[in-house]
């Protein structure tokens, strides 16, 4: 176990520093920024920070100065539910999810905010309060690693269970693989909206799941309720695959008529984290706008 | 439906094979976990039962398109079915057909309700009006002629149609059927048409199609180049046929009130051997002259009978009642009738004697009386007319040969040189132009005649030389008979009868032989005496006779001049000599018309109803116009008058018997054709239509077929990249 979660440490930390050394700059600002006040510059401060708009306008000189988001509260809630053990190729839907919040976590403990991690199923299942600094990033990394999908799925339950700990603002990023309704999915992710905190929904897929390549007619067992369907994939393999797409889709735009992000991660083993850090770096481009 | 490749059809199993597929396929079953089975539920409420049943369609699909293929391999055609409507069965694509129409007389025998041609014409309207484009139709006539009427353009206007038939039926003639096999082996061999038929439409009447040794290598060669070759024959069962061919008295010109013997050839063809009519002859005036029935056999007769005409122009008319072919029941013959006739008799002055040892005497009294001899009664009711009639009258004009000139020699039917051994230059010069224009002499030289200047005088001239007389003092127990030596020549065998001259009865005590081998180029001897010595010699020089006579028409060598058949003879002769200067009005088929006018051109009038203006030439101070195309057998009419409206000049164009034969192949002849020629004949032309059944295929499936297979792989297609991809 403890190995494990040193493992899950040392992944989110190459992964994070990998970023910081591929972009050539903080993301801690470019993330958690936002601006202050106008003073008047002085000879040595960083050009970078220069407001040119202002010196078009005045001819004066300003630095624009910004405030660092310290203490936002991060709340990562993941799926761990049966669905989320099914993997193809490479790592299970909830090993992918896992390392995507070890990811989150990590970021948000070297900005210094205050983090948490809940845990649903067919409700909340396991919860890490929130809290900062490394020896809570290892609670919440033994908390990843502890949980194993299993059982069956009820997003309007469980996420409403793990919602109700976001009392305060700040940003909430639900990890799943959304197979329900996508307006009872996104209903309840809505209600943390409304409250002030910043949503991002992160579906996670195995690509395998989306293509339906089976030439044989195939018994499919559902992991969460053990229910087995036989169907011959080849009647229904394109019809799946518009579904599939539809699926994603409906939840995206449902996301966007309540304002909070959608991201859709293909299980990965290469470059995984591009997403999330594209994403991420357009987080801090709108806040910094 | 018939398959042409029926081994095909064991690939039909192989249409299962879609089905075995699927169901291996099936039983193969996977087992996983899936993690999206929302979506998969979603999908298979509303869509797996609807994509089962486009699958088993997609499959079935594939079945049929296999069992189609092996289908399409094995060559279905829909049974034949013969035409509506009595229609003929049209030709499978790209085929040229080609008939040979029989277009000879006998073609317009009776056949049904009409006539042989107009059932031939009947089933070549049929073929014609049965092509459909890409498909070539040539109608032939079967007389050699080297035209032909084509179509290649489908479907024909009816006018056009009618046109085509039209104009092939009036190509007429006599069955050519080596030249018509060999022009439509040409077409065929020419054609760029795969599909070859020939049509035979024919009577195949016995007298064309005797020899099928003749035709079976043409029939060979068209089987070489693929032609599939029909035959159908038109001919009734108990069809028979009098035809009624020539009366000829053996010359066109005759004597008035003479009795003159007339050759009648009728013919009678059918299925019976024998068979019975009637024939009558009738006069220019209507008069009925002869009536009698005729019983014949198969085959031509001729009939031998005597008439006496009046004089002039006289046109007989022989009827026949009618029968299967009608346009050989009638012929006529036109016969200008003389009522006087001029002999010219030349005697050598030096060796004339008087009295009965005057030859010259003889042939007076021989003439005289046989012009004085009784009228020849015609038919019964038609004694009181031809009371009226003057018999023809004898001229003799006695001249001496210096006296022989052009102008004496104009007008005479015969001269005759009595004893005469020479002549003057300027005599005999007439004499040869005389006999070149178309008269006739005799040559008679007597015991007073010195043969060795008659033949000098008369190289040129006579047929043979003569030499010394036979025999010296008449022994009046030797002699010699005469006998014709042309036994086919009918005036001869006329004359040698008991009713003509009876020459065989004479008796001839001395002649003048002749020199061997002296026998002039063209000349031959008419009759000979019982010691193979030549008694009559006959040469022709231009359009005239030359007739030499051994024995001398006085009574010293012979008892001729006082028998009953001398007048016969000389009066024969005389007539003979009349027809011959005259030019013949009843002709052979192809011989010339030739017609003294008083015009610069005449108006010739066809016995098809065609005319054409011909123009005059001058000859011997006279004009004439000629006319060669005479194939055509009927009454021809030369019309001198301006407009061409006039009667005219008959001539009469005899009709080939053939034409009239409408027998047809006796069952062994008939199987000779078949079995030599390789061409089965129908009689009927619905089993000619149920053969032709037998060879065609029907309309093909396989279009239709692939055509299916095409959109049901279009539609397999469609469906498995629409649902399934």
């Amino acid at each position: 176990m403890a190995d494990r979660i040193r493992r899950l440490e040392l992944f989110s930390r190459l992964r994070v520093e990998g970023m910081l050394a591929g972009s050539g700059k903080s993301p801690l600002k470019g993330f958690a920024a936002d601006f202050l006040q106008h003073r008047q510059y002085f000879p040595g401060d960083s050009l970078k920070y220069l407001d040119w708009r202002v010196f078009g306008k005045s001819e004066r000189l300003f630095i624009r100065e910004y405030e660092e988001l310290t203490n936002t509260r991060v709340s990562i809630i993941l799926d761990v539910s049966g669905s989320m053990s099914y993997g193809g190729a490479s790592w299970t839907k909830h090993a992918f999810a896992v390392r995507v919040a070890a990811i989150f976590f990590y970021l948000a403990m070297l900005q210094r905010d205050s983090f948490s991690l809940s845990l649903f199923r067919e409700r909340r299942v396991g919860y890490v309060p929130f809290g900062g600094g490394r020896q809570h990033l290892q609670r919440v990394f033994k908390a990843l690693v502890e949980a194993a999908p299993a059982e069956g799925t009820d997003f309007e339950l469980g996420l409403s269970e793990c919602a109700s700990t976001a009392r305060r603002k700040g940003l909430t990023v639900a990890i799943s693989d959304f197979m329900d309704e996508p307006e009872v999915v996104v209903k309840r992710l809505a209600q943390l909206r409304y409250r002030g905190s910043d949503v991002i929904a992160v579906q996670i897929h195995d690509p395998t799941e989306l293509d339906l390549d089976f030439n044989a007619v195939t018994r499919f067992h559902d992991p969460e309720s053990g229910q087995v369907i036989v169907v011959d994939p080849q009647l229904i393999v394109r019809q799946y695959r518009i579904a599939f797409e539809a699926h994603l889709c409906e939840l995206k735009d449902a996301c966007h008529r309540h304002n909070f992000a959608f991201v859709a991660l293909p299980v990965s083993e290469e470059a995984y984290e591009a997403p999330v850090f594209s994403y991420l770096r357009r987080r801090v481009e709108g806040f910094t706008r | 439906m018939i398959l042409m490749s029926p081994p095909f059809l064991w690939a039909l199993p192989a249409a299962a094979l879609p089905i075995i597929i699927y169901l291996l396929f099936r039983r193969k079953r996977r087992n996983t976990a899936w993690g999206a089975i929302f979506i998969l539920k979603k999908v298979m409420e509303t869509r797996a039962r609807h994509m089962l049943w486009i699958q088993y369609l997609i499959i079935a699909l594939r079945a049929i398109a296999i069992a189609a293929a092996a289908l399409l391999f094995a060559r279905p055609y829909a049974p034949w079915h013969p035409p509506r409507d009595g229609a003929f069965p049209a030709p499978p694509p790209a085929t040229h057909r080609v008939v040979l129409l029989d277009t000879s007389a006998g073609m317009q025998s009776r056949f049904g309700a009409g006539s042989r041609m107009d059932a031939a014409l009947s089933v070549c309207r049929g073929i014609v009006h049965a092509g459909r484009f890409p498909v070539r139709v040539d109608l032939l006539p079967m007389t050699g002629s080297t035209n032909s009427f084509r179509s290649d353009r489908f479907p024909v206007r009816a006018e056009r149609v009618e046109e085509l038939l039209a104009g092939c039926a009036a190509e007429s003639g006599r069955i050519a059927a080596e030249s018509a096999l060999r022009k439509a082996a040409e077409l065929f061999r020419s054609s760029p048409f795969q599909g070859k038929e020939l049509y035979i439409l024919s009577g195949f009447g016995l007298r064309d199609f005797s020899e099928p040794s003749v035709l079976s290598p043409f029939f060979r060669e068209l089987g070489r180049q693929g032609v599939s070759v029909f035959a159908l024959r038109f001919h009734e069962a108990g069809a028979r046929n009098f035809g009624v061919f020539d009366l000829s008295p053996g010359g066109d010109v005759l004597l008035a009130l003479q009795p003159t013997s007339f050759r009648l050839t009728v013919g009678y063809y059918g299925d019976d051997e024998t068979a019975e009519t009637r024939v009558s002859v009738t006069d220019s005036k209507g008069r009925l002259l002869r009536e009698e029935p005729l019983a014949l056999a198969n085959g031509e007769r001729t009939v031998t009978f005597a008439l006496a005409l009046p004089s002039g122009e006289n046109t007989l008319v022989v009827r026949l009642p009618g029968d299967d072919l009608a346009a050989d029941n009638v012929i006529s013959r036109s016969f200008s009738v003389k009522n006087r006739l001029v002999v010219l008799a030349a005697q050598d002055i030096a060796v004339m004697k008087r009295g009965f040892e005057n030859p010259r005497a003889w042939l007076g009294l021989a003439l005289d009386n046989q012009a004085k001899g009784e009228v020849a009664h015609g038919a019964p009711g038609a004694d009181d007319e031809l009371s009226n009639e003057s018999p023809f009258s004898v001229e003799l004009v006695g001249q001496i040969p210096e006296q022989i000139n052009a102008e004496s020699l104009d007008g005479a039917a015969l001269l005759i040189l009595l004893d005469v051994a020479s002549m003057p230059a300027e005599a005999l010069d007439a004499v040869n132009s005389y006999v070149a224009r178309g008269g006739t002499v005799i040559l008679a030289p007597g015991p007073d005649a010195d043969h060795e200047r008659f033949n000098q005088s008369f190289a040129g001239l006579a047929p043979m030389l003569i030499d010394a007389p036979g025999s010296g003092p008449i022994d009046p127990e030797r002699y010699e008979h005469c006998y014709v030596e042309t036994g086919d020549d009918p005036f001869w065998i006329d004359l040698e009868s008991a009713g003509g001259a009876n020459l065989g009865s004479p008796r001839f005590y001395n002649h003048y032989r002749t020199m061997p081998d002296s026998l002039a180029e063209g000349a031959r001897v008419l009759l000979s005496l019982t010691d193979n010595s030549p008694l009559l010699a006959e040469r022709r020089i231009g359009r005239g006779y030359v007739l030499l006579w051994t024995a001398g028409f006085g009574s010293d060598w012979h008892s001729m001049s006082v028998h009953a058949g001398f007048p016969v003879m000389l009066i024969s002769l005389a007539n003979q000599a009349l027809c011959r200067s005259a030019f013949p009005r009843n002709l052979a088929p192809g011989a010339p018309i030739i017609s003294a006018v008083d015009a610069d051109r005449a108006k010739v009038i066809r016995p098809d109803g065609g005319a054409e203006t011909v123009s005059a030439v001058r000859a011997g101070g006279r004009s004439f116009v000629r006319f060669d195309k005479t194939e055509l057998p009927g009454d021809y009419e030369v019309r001198t008058d301006a407009a061409g409206d006039l009667p005219g000049r008959l001539y009469h164009v005899r009709g080939d018997p053939g034409d009239s034969d409408v027998r047809t192949m006796g069952p062994a002849m008939r199987s000779a054709f078949e079995t030599a020629c390789g061409v089965e004949l129908f009689d009927q032309e619905s089993d000619l239509v149920k053969h032709l059944g037998g060879r065609y295929q029907g309309r093909p499936w396989s279009p239709l077929i692939a055509a299916a297979l095409m959109i049901g792989l279009l539609l397999e297609m469609w469906l498995s990249r629409r649902f399934f991809t």
